[in-house]
């Protein structure tokens, strides 16, 4: 699962938030659209053509897949599946080794320290 | 606003379309924002620049083990099925028609300025309805005057007929250029100049114009017509005067065209082109009635 997870990184960040916006609950597109908004304190705006851009190869990529019409016949909702949430967590991973490496770095950089 | 974004959704990819423009549709009514209208040119021009992979055709294997797929799941409407096969039917029964009534035999109209027995008679029943059957007198082609007397003309005029290279009875304006070598061909006697006889002068038959008898007179070899020398001598000037356009060249009006008068022939002919079009029309260079009476009568 690793070694295929590895195979979608980097994320590019369209992609990172709607997998981050998917991570806690179901969502339809616009409730994606409002949680990346949210996530990003509005700093990251989604349109409706770029995420389901993102979605159809999220879909045919087997990342993300639809799980059903609720009450409203026209939202779809759209789930993370297993492969999904392990190119999540690959990716966190990833970013938190450069946050990581990026600190060291900066730390090593200081004035005082040399 | 939302038949613009409507149509600018209808124009992604179809397999794009079907599968989330219902999506894309809701989430604008509930947005209703002017900024998605970019968001969804962003997305038409992605679509279809970007994203050529997700056009292709999915092919369904309808057999896997044989030999036909089928490539999509579009089937035609009923009422088009339907439609189809009244038009064909509609054509065929058109083309049966045709054929049919194309078999019968076709009536020319035949017709002739000189009807004998032999000429068909001319079935004319869509023109006139209670003469089924008449003979049509095509009228003769019309004549035209000037054609046929330039036909004389030019055979009687030695110089016309030299001028005119391609015969069509007009001097043009390369014929009018090339006037001096066309005369030096008259030049039988290669004296460098054209006597009356050489530009087309003739008295008759047996006219032999070196012939002349001690009484000054001349005859033909039967002696039926004599002339006095005076009397050729009136008649070369009045040939000479006959023709505009022997007139024009023979400039100082000795009654023959000089060595220097037919190297001056093109500038002589020039100045016969009354309308300036570069050419000599036939109205230019006819001959006038009073000297063509003459000419006439005398041969």
């Amino acid at each position: 699962m690793r070694d295929q997870a590895a195979k979608f990184l980097p994320l590019n960040p369209a992609t990172l938030h709607i997998l981050l916006a998917l991570a806690g609950e179901d969502l339809h597109g616009y409730a994606i659209m409002q949680e990346i908004a949210r996530q990003s304190e509005g700093s990251y705006r989604l349109g409706p053509g770029t995420l389901y851009d993102n979605l159809q190869r999220l879909l045919g990529q087997g990342v993300v897949q639809e799980r059903g019409r609720t009450g409203d016949s026209r939202r779809r909702y759209y789930r993370l599946t297993a492969l999904g949430r392990g190119v999540l967590t690959a990716e966190i991973a990833r970013l938190e080794s450069v946050i990581h490496d990026a600190k060291l770095h900066l730390q090593a950089g200081r004035p005082g320290n040399a | 606003m939302r038949s613009l974004y409507a149509f600018l959704l209808r124009l992604h990819p179809r397999q794009f379309r079907e599968r989330f423009a219902e999506e894309m549709m809701a989430i604008f009514d509930e947005a209703r924002s002017f900024w998605l209208l970019g968001d969804v040119l962003l997305s038409l021009m992605r679509q279809w620049a970007l994203r050529p992979q997700q056009q292709a055709v999915q092919v369904t294997v309808a057999n896997p083990c044989g030999m036909f797929q089928i490539l999509d799941s579009y089937h035609p409407r009923r009422s088009a099925l339907v439609q189809g096969a009244a038009l064909s039917a509609i054509f065929f029964c058109a083309l049966v028609f045709a054929a049919t009534n194309g078999a019968r035999p076709i009536k020319f109209l035949i017709g002739s300025p000189d009807p004998r027995s032999g000429v068909l008679s001319v079935t004319r029943s869509s023109i006139e309805p209670a003469v089924p059957e008449a003979t049509v007198r095509v009228p003769a082609p019309a004549v035209d005057p000037w054609r046929n007397f330039a036909s004389k003309y030019f055979k009687i005029i030695y110089v016309l007929r030299a001028l005119d290279a391609n015969h069509d009875y007009v001097i043009s304006a390369d014929e009018i250029v090339a006037a001096p070598a066309a005369l030096q061909q008259l030049d039988l006697d290669v004296d460098g100049k054209l006597t009356a006889e050489e530009c087309g002068f003739c008295l008759g038959a047996g006219y032999v114009p070196d012939c002349r008898g001690d009484n000054g007179t001349v005859g033909d070899e039967h002696g039926h017509i004599e002339w006095s020398r005076d009397q050729v001598e009136r008649f070369r000037a009045i040939f000479m005067a006959y023709s505009p356009v022997l007139a024009a060249l023979d400039t100082d009006h000795d009654v023959e065209i000089s060595a220097s008068e037919i190297q001056n022939a093109a500038a002589a002919l020039r100045r016969l082109d009354l309308n300036g079009d570069g050419k000599l029309l036939p109205v230019e260079i006819a001959p006038d009635s009073e000297a063509r009476k003459i000419l006439f009568n005398q041969r």
